[in-house]
């Protein structure tokens, strides 16, 4: 829900600057020009902030308030005071009445983001959309490291991605370059002289813009004692140097919240398609799993009724993936949801390993068995290319798997 | 008036003082709020505004009683205001919108000397911003202790912005 700010300044100029340093943040700004005006939209909005200034005509910042400090509606609203007085004896009167924090002016857009940040939840408008990024989206990935060497390893093992590596040796660089411009998730050592990466860390946390975006500490394998000091501290998580960049890609690609169900769910012709290629890991069966119940729930929803699990350029998979199949089976025979299963030799005699489903059918390609999900003839050259039992999944329930 | 050997009149600031102060109080206002760097003159420029100008201005009350102008020329006032709204010069169409912008610059300059006068025991309250406009007029001060004219050069504008303070303090 939009976070409701109220901005009181007898100054248009002001209002605006107020309502364009919130523009990117998911933020409802209301504008009153004295006291009175502020006080009677604070009693109909019921804003989560007030912003006053103080010297105004017709009612001052001061009295206003005092007004509502004494009205028990508006008192639990927090009020940060904006204002071109910054004398000791005017900051501790308005202290004194119960503000959350001041500003003076001149004041710079950012610093009323952070001081506002830390009395209300703000929200880029840009999080809310971080749900629906791809893997082909551009996004951009901070590294704080004073070894130019491991931002250069981790720009060049993404290399395949489109993601944007942007390496900075100090912590001092890294906070210039997240607060002028927000990336989608943030790496820092944690050997940083004088624990840099950890203070860093907690400015980000402090810094609004950046509060809601994923750090990652990165430290050496062994260090075990900084690993738990950066859980400890509220990092997203932990990279351990050597890094692994297929283990590090994963862990960015769930702290970004990013899609990456079109690498492995497809849809052609009214066909619904989950494809795995390669080592079928504990890690991509989990990845497949997150959007899996919300596929078949959607192909019902679609009126749609043929899933085909293509597994022919598996070459190597575990127990994770006969749960995972075991899984998708059950889900689409109760909603009536007929499945084929394509797989070549290597995934036919692991398959068989396992007592559950030793007994799945297998088509030997694509065509055959989109041809027998379509009611059509198999193609010639797979007529006789099952490459396992006759018995059809369609219809069967496997029982629980277990290991062999 | 205060000579300009530094040995002016109020126990707060001399005028060397007066003059460091308001040079940093401008900068950061037109640094912060305006994105424009200003420069400030040498104190015998016979730099000055010609035709239609602006003046924007706040005075004080109380134990010191004063008050600070602040000289521009119209179209540099749209540029100022163009500059803290984020818009193009000459898309800044509302005159109220400049006046406003000018008098909230004369605020913070005057706001700041204020809170410093006020530091400093000599309290007094602010006055809102008060917008003056045409091109043949002189505003003098009546029995100010202190004064000082300033003159600032901001960057890409050719033009210059004067900053007059007028002061008396109780003793």
């Amino acid at each position: 829900m939009a976070v409701k700010i109220l901005t009181v300044d007898d100054s248009k100029t002001i209002r605006l600057i107020v309502a364009r340093a919130f523009k990117s943040f998911d933020c409802e700004i209301f504008e009153a020009s004295n006291g009175v005006e502020g006080i009677a939209v604070a009693a109909r909005e019921k804003p989560d902030l007030i912003i006053l200034d103080i010297t105004m005509p017709i009612m001052d910042g001061t009295e206003t308030l005092r007004k509502l400090k004494s009205d028990a509606a508006l008192k639990p609203i927090p009020v940060i005071m904006l204002t071109a007085e910054s004398g000791r004896e005017n900051v501790l009167k308005i202290a004194k009445m119960g503000i959350r924090d001041y500003i003076v002016k001149p004041f710079k857009e950012d610093q009323l983001i952070d001081k506002a940040g830390r009395v209300v939840n703000l929200q880029s408008k840009s999080q809310g959309k971080a749900a629906v990024k791809t893997l082909a989206d551009a996004v951009s990935i901070l590294v704080v490291d004073d070894k130019p060497a491991i931002s250069q390893q981790i720009a060049e093992g993404l290399s395949n991605t489109p993601w944007k590596i942007n390496g900075k040796t100090s912590a001092a660089e890294g906070m210039h370059e997240a607060s002028s411009s927000v990336p989608d998730a943030i790496l820092i050592s944690l050997s940083l002289d004088g624990g840099a990466g950890f203070n860093l860390f907690q400015q980000l946390r402090g810094f609004a813009k950046t509060r809601a975006v994923p750090i990652f500490g990165m430290c050496i394998k062994t260090d075990t004692e900084t690993q738990s000091r950066a859980e400890q501290t509220g990092f997203s998580g932990v990279i351990t140097k050597p890094i692994d960049i297929e283990a590090l890609k994963m862990k960015l690609i769930r702290a970004m919240s990013i899609d990456t169900s079109l690498l492995y769910f497809s849809m052609d012709e009214n066909i619904q398609y989950l494809t795995l290629t390669g080592k079928v890991t504990s890690q991509v069966t989990g990845e497949v799993e997150r959007y899996l119940a919300a596929k078949i729930n959607d192909m019902a929803n679609a009126g749609m009724n043929k899933f085909i699990v293509d597994l022919s350029k598996v070459t190597d998979f575990d127990v994770p993936l006969i749960r995972t199949i075991i899984t998708l089976v059950q889900s689409c025979q109760e909603l009536s949801i007929r499945v084929r299963m394509v797989g070549n030799q290597t995934v036919n005699v692991k398959l068989k390993a396992f007592q559950e489903i030793s007994d799945m059918t297998l088509d030997a390609s694509l065509e055959e068995a989109q041809a027998v999900l379509l009611g059509q003839p198999k193609p010639a050259s797979n007529q006789a290319s099952e490459v396992t039992a006759s018995e059809s999944m369609e219809g069967k329930a496997p029982a629980n798997a277990s290991a062999t | 008036m205060a000579d300009e050997s530094g040995n002016g009149k109020s126990s707060v600031m001399n005028n060397t003082q007066l003059r460091n102060f308001l040079t940093k109080a401008v900068t950061d206002v037109f640094g912060t709020m305006v994105s424009m760097k200003v420069e400030l003159l040498d104190s015998n420029t016979t730099a000055n505004l010609e035709g239609e100008r602006l003046v924007g201005s706040v005075g004080f009350a109380g134990r010191a009683t004063g008050a600070v102008y602040i000289h521009v020329t119209e179209a540099f006032a749209r540029q100022m205001t163009g500059a803290m709204l984020g818009m193009k010069p000459d898309e800044v169409k509302n005159m109220a919108d400049v006046q406003d912008a000018v008098g909230e610059v004369s605020n913070m300059i005057g706001g700041n000397l204020k809170s410093h006068l006020a530091d400093n025991g000599l309290s007094c309250v602010l006055s809102i911003p008060s917008i003056t406009r045409g091109s043949d007029f002189r505003i003098e001060a009546v029995g100010a202790a202190q004064q000082q004219r300033l003159v600032f050069c901001p960057q890409q504008a050719d033009t210059v912005v004067i900053v007059e303070v007028y002061f008396k303090a109780d003793q």
